[in-house]
């Protein structure tokens, strides 16, 4: 992958929802290209398509049209499985409801990546303390998830999300069910793994957030705005 | 995922759900339990059936009796044509239906074959009473036991087939009747046997106690049993002064044949003697029906332990069902995350195996141990003459293969609910309320 070559492009994606009468076009052509090392805030009225262009993107969800290319391949009509282990491998995810196992650990839910690569459990340990770390969340490695505080949660969530070393994190509203204190925490902690490389593309309302990215894309209906600079 | 994760996964996935777990399990362990009991039930009984064959004769003796024709008596149907050349046998009748004995005719053309050795006539006979040392007489039933057969004796000896005089072997249940003090006292003790002429005159004779036999399930005699001396000599007294055609007259006859005889050989044989208007029986020929019986009542319970796992298998379905529904956002999770479809339904398919396996593993286990109070209680209880015979035995094979074969059920109950988690789609989960 030469550094000129988008480490993510989607090309006239259209995605519709249902069909027949009920047929809802949730994505009218989108076309966008996203640098490796970039900041993306995706922005939008409610509905506007935001959630379901980031899933394509993440190869989570598949167009109705269009093609997405991850590192120059396109991945439309991939396998199964070259797209479980490129989500698997290359892919972080932090979503607005946190999504963990509220039973197990700390430790437990932020190596589960790696548990579902195979990787050996003493290296699993070792890479999640680190996680921990790197998300000041140490002390917490053998509380139970369910007992952490939200923005806790949130940066359990984030230590999951980059233990595999992705390309690329997508969040979601990563701080929509936070206070603006501890969503400014969450902001911090993902822009300072944007410095050390990984691609962010972040789905969000809050327009402090969309500031601090190097770009942000304007939806509505389904469609991009044209970018104005930041 | 390696295997190993997902095991150790789908057994913490256990755990979360207690109860609903347990309930699982118990239904798995009632199917278990009761199929474990009946097989158990089943391989106890045929074993101590295999044990009880000594009982019954040894395995190359042949019983032969004549064919029963299908005539009755009462169907209105044609008179047979009388052919004195063909009657082989002689028709006893009573009311309503008719035996066929052996005559000496009989045992000759049964002497003239080749693979038949010390052909003898069964006498039947019907004594009145036996009396012992304490002058009480009692009704008795008594037959000739088969030569070589190893009766199952508490003490004393087999009776002697090639002894002049007459020898008797008592049930244990006798001894004290009789008036003998215990067991070894009767051995070697003489009774009398008070038996009715055919001129209505009754005669006693003496006859000397050989040995005292255990009580058993299934045995070709029943009562007192004689030795070829008394049989003979009773019979002769229940025939004396009876015309020679009224006389010789047997219900059976037995033979000795090649222990080593190939079952090809033995049918043709069998064959043989059919054709010529006998009914020949082997040892495992009539103890089959024994068998049959019991593997019959154990197919009837086997049933209701089935249905009982058929219950349980429903219980495994709802419970992963309901399962997968709660967890949809964990599936859609590890779908997000790269767990490919066929590891998810590893996963639950594995739980289900699990929810089997401990079902299995406790329903025997239980099964095994009260199988082991049943057996004493039943020993010491109703079986008490029976020594020897364990109501319940549980083979290893038995076991691992009832523990396998519900493990598998399981796993089969889980595939539906697994392939549903499989398809689930991370997008649908990650939406999911
Ligand atoms: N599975 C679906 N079936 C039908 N319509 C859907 C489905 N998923 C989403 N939609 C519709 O597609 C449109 C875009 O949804 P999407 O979730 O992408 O919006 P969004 O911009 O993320 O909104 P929000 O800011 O509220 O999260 C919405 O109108 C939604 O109702
Ligand atoms: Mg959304």
């Amino acid at each position: 992958m030469s550094n000129n070559t988008p480490i993510l492009e989607a090309r006239g994606l259209t995605k519709i929802y249902g069909t027949g009468e009920f047929a809802f076009p949730a994505l009218r052509g989108v076309s966008l290209s996203i640098a490796s090392g970039e900041s993306i805030a995706i922005v939008g009225k409610s509905g506007s398509g935001k959630s379901t262009l980031m899933h394509i993107l993440a190869s989570l969800d598949k167009p109705t049209n269009g093609a997405v290319l991850v590192g120059g391949r396109d991945i439309t009509r991939a396998k199964p499985r070259l797209l479980d282990n490129l989500r698997n491998k290359h892919f972080g995810f932090v979503f607005q409801q946190f999504f963990m196992n509220a039973d197990n650990t700390v430790l437990e839910n932020v190596i589960l990546p790696l548990k579902i690569a195979g990787v050996g459990a003493r290296e699993r340990r070792t890479r999640g303390l680190e996680a921990l770390r790197a998300v000041e969340l140490l002390d917490k490695a053998n509380a139970r998830a369910n007992h952490l505080s939200g923005g806790q949660k949130q940066r359990l969530v984030i230590a999951r999300a980059l233990i595999n070393n992705p390309l690329v994190i997508f969040a979601d509203e990563p701080t929509g069910n936070l206070d603006s204190a501890t969503g400014r925490l969450i902001e911090d902690l993902l822009f300072s793994l944007n410095q050390q490389g990984i691609t962010l593309v972040i789905v969000t309302h809050d327009e402090d957030l969309s500031r601090r990215c190097h770009r942000r894309l304007d939806m509505r209906d389904g469609q991009l705005l044209p970018e104005v600079a930041q | 995922m390696k295997l190993f994760d997902i095991f150790l996964t789908a057994a913490g996935n256990l755990g979360r759900n207690k109860t609903r777990t347990a309930l699982t399990i118990l239904a798995i362990f009632i199917g278990t339990f009761t199929l474990t009991l009946t097989n158990g039930v089943g391989a106890g009984i045929s074993d101590y059936i295999d044990r009880q064959l000594g009982n019954v004769g040894p395995k190359d003796l042949l019983i032969i009796q004549a064919q029963q024709e299908s005539q009755s008596f009462s169907s209105g149907e044609a008179p047979k044509r009388y052919n004195p050349s063909k009657q082989k046998a002689s028709t006893v009748a009573g009311p309503g239906v008719a035996f066929n004995m052996l005559t000496p005719n009989d045992l000759a053309i049964l002497e003239e074959d080749p693979d038949l050795a010390e052909v003898q006539p069964y006498f039947s006979v019907a004594p009145d009473y036996i009396e012992g040392p304490n002058n009480h007489k009692y009704q008795l039933q008594a037959s000739l036991y088969p030569r070589g057969a190893k009766l199952d004796l508490l003490s004393g000896s087999q009776p002697d087939h090639s002894a002049k005089d007459y020898q008797v072997v008592l049930p244990v249940s006798f001894v004290n009747s009789l008036g003998f003090a215990d067991n070894d006292a009767a051995v070697g003790g003489r009774v009398m046997i008070g038996i009715t002429k055919p001129t209505g005159e009754v005669v006693e004779v003496y006859a000397e106690v050989a040995g005292v036999q255990q009580k058993t399930l299934i045995s070709l005699a029943t009562g007192v049993g004689l030795n070829t001396a008394a049989a003979q000599g009773l019979f002769n007294l229940q025939t004396e002064g009876l015309p020679e055609n009224l006389a010789k007259r047997y219900a059976a006859a037995s033979a000795h044949i090649d222990p080593n005889i190939s079952s090809d050989d033995l049918t043709a044989l069998k064959q043989r003697l059919t054709n010529k208007g006998y009914l020949p029986q082997t040892v495992s020929d009539r103890i089959g029906i024994v068998r049959q019986v019991v593997d019959g009542i154990v197919v009837v319970f086997n049933m209701f332990g089935l249905i009982a796992l058929l219950a349980a298998a429903f219980g495994i379905i709802n419970t992963l069902l309901m399962a997968v529904q709660e967890r949809t956002k964990e599936i859609g999770l590890m779908k997000s995350m790269g767990m490919s479809g066929s590891r998810i339904f590893l996963l639950f398919s594995t739980e289900a195996a699990l929810l089997g396996f401990w079902g299995s593993v406790l329903g025997t286990g239980a099964a095994i141990g009260s199988a082991m109070i049943i057996n004493r209680i039943a020993s010491n209880g109703f079986l008490k003459d029976f020594p020897g015979l364990d109501l319940l035995a549980f083979p290893i094979t038995l076991i691992a293969g009832i523990i396998a074969a519900i493990i598998a059920v399981a796993f089969l109950a889980g595939v539906s609910p697994a392939v549903r988690a499989a398809r689930k789609n991370p997008i649908d989960a990650l939406r999911y309320e």
